[in-house]
């Protein structure tokens, strides 16, 4: 046995578990309430935007009308960026939000 | 007056509109192309934050913010195009638009609203209810909020029908 060839183990870091699972939650995109867009204009959004049938988009568009807010997609990150900013572009109030 | 907006069998959408309201909306949006400007406060609602967390939402303003702001000035740019080759017939302005400036058109009035809207204090209870006569200081503003909305809805009634 040739001495010094020994394997040293590398300092590996421990994956925090915990960041690892936070980092998996799905990400919600909300839109709100706003006196302003015309239900019929969002409904328009949602259909054409998320290729919703009629019906849940204008599920969604009450939602959003009396309950102000309708979780309206919800998925990984960078997707509910891209729609998020789609939504904004369209002049539509939304945010997001990470599961918890 | 026939029908305002109707599709014809080359896909274009034939839209009518008031020649007075025309001038309007291309004086509007003169208007909503200054709103575009860094600073000005009736932004507030034309671009708004996407993340509570203020780090994450500068990441998110510094990755989408260039991109609305040329979204929206060319959707004003295409719009000023569609008004250009309108045909004028008698007090009205027929447009044709493609598929693209459909969409321009749709976004332009929308942003016009939301600004305007948000110059009005427009609330859930409080929305102007009907045109208001020309001495009334609010008049250019609230009768503008309403014939945009009135245009709006028309354009949408046809779009709705079609996706079915």
């Amino acid at each position: 046995m040739i001495l010094g060839v020994m394997p040293v183990e590398a300092p590996v870091r421990e994956p925090d578990v915990e960041e690892i699972v936070k980092e998996a939650r799905p990400w919600n995109v909300i839109v709100w309430n706003d006196p302003i867009n015309l239900m019929s204009y969002v409904t328009y959004v949602f259909q054409t935007l998320f290729g919703y049938s009629k019906a849940k988009a204008r599920k969604l568009m009450m939602e959003v009308h009396e309950q102000g807010r309708s979780l309206v997609w919800a998925g990984e990150r960078e997707r509910a960026e891209a729609y998020c900013s789609a939504l904004h572009e369209k002049g539509l109030w939304a945010t997001m939000e990470q599961q918890t | 007056m026939s029908k305002p907006v109707k599709r014809r069998r080359d896909g274009s959408l034939l839209v009518k509109l008031p020649s007075a309201g025309v001038a309007m909306l291309r004086d509007a949006l003169t208007g909503l192309e200054a709103t575009l400007d860094p600073g000005a406060p009736e932004q507030v609602r034309l671009f708004p934050r996407a993340y509570a967390d203020d780090a994450d939402e500068a990441h998110f303003q510094e990755m989408t913010r260039s991109y609305l702001l040329e979204s929206k000035r060319s959707a004003i740019r295409i719009v000023g195009g569609s008004l250009d080759r309108g045909h004028r017939r008698g007090e009205i302005v027929e447009l044709i638009l493609a598929p693209d400036e459909v969409t321009a058109l749709l976004g332009s009035l929308n942003d016009l609203r939301l600004v305007i809207g948000t110059l009005l204090e427009v609330t859930d209870d409080e929305q102007p209810r009907g045109l208001l006569p020309p001495d009334d200081p609010d008049a250019a503003r609230v009768n503008s909020y309403l014939w945009l909305g009135a245009v709006q809805e028309t354009l949408l009634e046809t779009l709705l029908e079609e996706l079915g």
